[in-house]
C-alpha cells in the first residue's frame, strides 16, 4: 500500500540537520493568522492537517511555513472566506505599495 | 498519489488546481502572501487586528523557559510530579500555563526507559510551552527516522542510550502533545527549582539529548 506523502513514519530519509533557525516574522503571522482563526471556529487545526496532505508533492516538498500558506488558501478559499485570485490580487496591490515607497 | 494523478483528480469546483501559484520561489512571495491574507481577514471581518495582535504576543512570548520551569517543579516537589504524569494538562495550569485546545501527556525516562517525541504525520508539539518547534523537528529526516531507528537519530544529536535501555518513541497528534521528563542529572540534588529550570533545554524536553549539570 502506497503511503501518503505526510505519512513518512518509517521511510528512508537523509540524516538529521540540526539547524535552529528563529521563525522569521511572516512566519509568525502566519501561525498567529491561525491560531486567531481557531479562537473563531473558522479554521479547525485538523482542517488544516487535512488541506496540507492535500497539496501538490511538489509545494508540500516546500519550506514549512509556505507548506502552510499554500493549505490556508486553499482552505479559506473552499470555504468561501476568500478566493486565491483575491489573495494575489491584494499581494500585487501591496508590492506595487511597497515598491512605490521606495 | 502519483503527482500525475494530482494533475488529473476533479475537486468538484472549478477554481485553479490547489496549491498552484506561480513564481513561488520569488523573493518575498510570502511574505506577501501573509500579509494579503491579513488584510483580507481584517477587512472581511473575520479576525479582527487586535487578536492578530494578541496571537503574535502570546507566540512571541513562548519560551522553552516555560517547559523547564514545568520539568523543575517535577524534579523537586513529587506530589506536582505525580499530578503532573497523571493529567499534564490540568497540572500545568497550576502554574498559570495552557496547552491551548490540545491535551499534554508527560512521559517520563527512567533508569530503564529514554523516551523521545515526534509527530510523524506533522509538526505537532508542545509549542506553548516549548515555542515553535525548531527546523529539525519538522524535517522529513526526523519525522521519517526518529520512529524506525531512534538510536541512530539520538547517536546524530550525540545521545547514546545503552543497549540495555529502552527507547520508547511517542508519536504527537493534533489533540495530544507530548513532553517529556529527563531525569534529573546528578549533582543537582540541592539546586533551586529557579536554577534547575535554566538546565532543562528543549531539546531534552523533547528527548533528543540528556540535560547535564554544566
Amino acid at each position: 500500500m502506497n503511503q501518503r506523502q505526510h505519512d513518512m513514519g518509517g521511510m528512508d530519509a537523509d540524516p538529521i540537520e540540526n539547524s535552529a533557525h528563529e521563525a522569521e516574522p511572516w512566519a509568525k503571522m502566519v501561525t498567529s493568522l491561525a491560531a486567531a482563526m481557531r479562537e473563531h471556529d473558522i479554521m479547525r487545526i485538523d482542517e488544516l492537517r487535512r488541506a496540507l496532505e492535500d497539496l501538490p508533492s511538489k509545494i508540500y516538498e516546500q519550506d514549512y511555513f509556505e507548506r502552510w500558506s499554500e493549505a490556508m488558501v486553499n482552505l479559506l478559499e473552499e470555504k468561501g472566506v476568500f478566493t486565491r485570485k483575491e489573495v494575489l490580487s491584494r499581494m500585487e496591490k501591496i508590492k506595487d505599495k511597497i515598491e512605490g515607497g521606495l | 498519489m502519483t503527482t500525475d494523478e494530482r494533475d488529473t483528480h476533479d475537486h468538484g469546483h472549478d477554481h485553479e488546481h490547489p496549491g498552484t501559484t506561480p513564481d513561488v520561489n520569488e523573493a518575498g512571495y510570502y511574505e506577501l502572501m501573509a500579509e494579503a491574507m491579513k488584510e483580507l481577514l481584517i477587512e472581511k471581518g473575520v479576525v479582527s487586528a487586535d487578536d492578530v495582535r494578541r496571537n503574535l504576543e502570546f507566540l512571541d512570548s513562548r519560551d522553552p523557559v516555560d517547559g523547564g520551569r514545568v520539568i523543575a517543579k517535577a524534579w523537586t516537589d513529587p506530589d506536582f510530579k505525580k499530578r503532573l504524569l497523571d493529567d499534564g494538562t490540568a497540572a500545568i495550569k497550576e502554574m498559570g500555563l495552557t496547552m491551548g485546545d490540545a491535551e499534554l501527556v508527560v512521559v517520563e525516562n527512567t533508569d530503564d526507559v529514554h523516551n523521545m517525541i515526534v509527530c510523524t504525520l506533522c509538526s505537532c508539539y508542545p509549542r506553548t510551552l516549548l515555542g515553535l518547534p525548531p527546523d529539525w523537528y519538522k524535517s522529513k529526516s526526523y519525522r521519517s527516522r526518529a520512529v524506525i531507528e531512534p538510536r541512530s537519530v539520538l547517536k546524530e544529536f550525540g545521545t547514546e542510550v545503552p543497549a540495555d535501555k529502552t527507547v520508547r518513541v511517542h508519536d504527537s497528534n493534533a489533540d495530544m502533545r507530548y513532553l517529556v521528563l529527563p531525569q534529573q542529572p546528578d549533582g543537582t540534588e540541592n539546586w533551586s527549582a529557579d536554577k534547575l529550570a535554566e538546565i532543562v533545554s528543549r531539546d531534552a524536553m523533547v528527548g533528543v539529548v540528556l540535560p547535564t549539570a554544566g
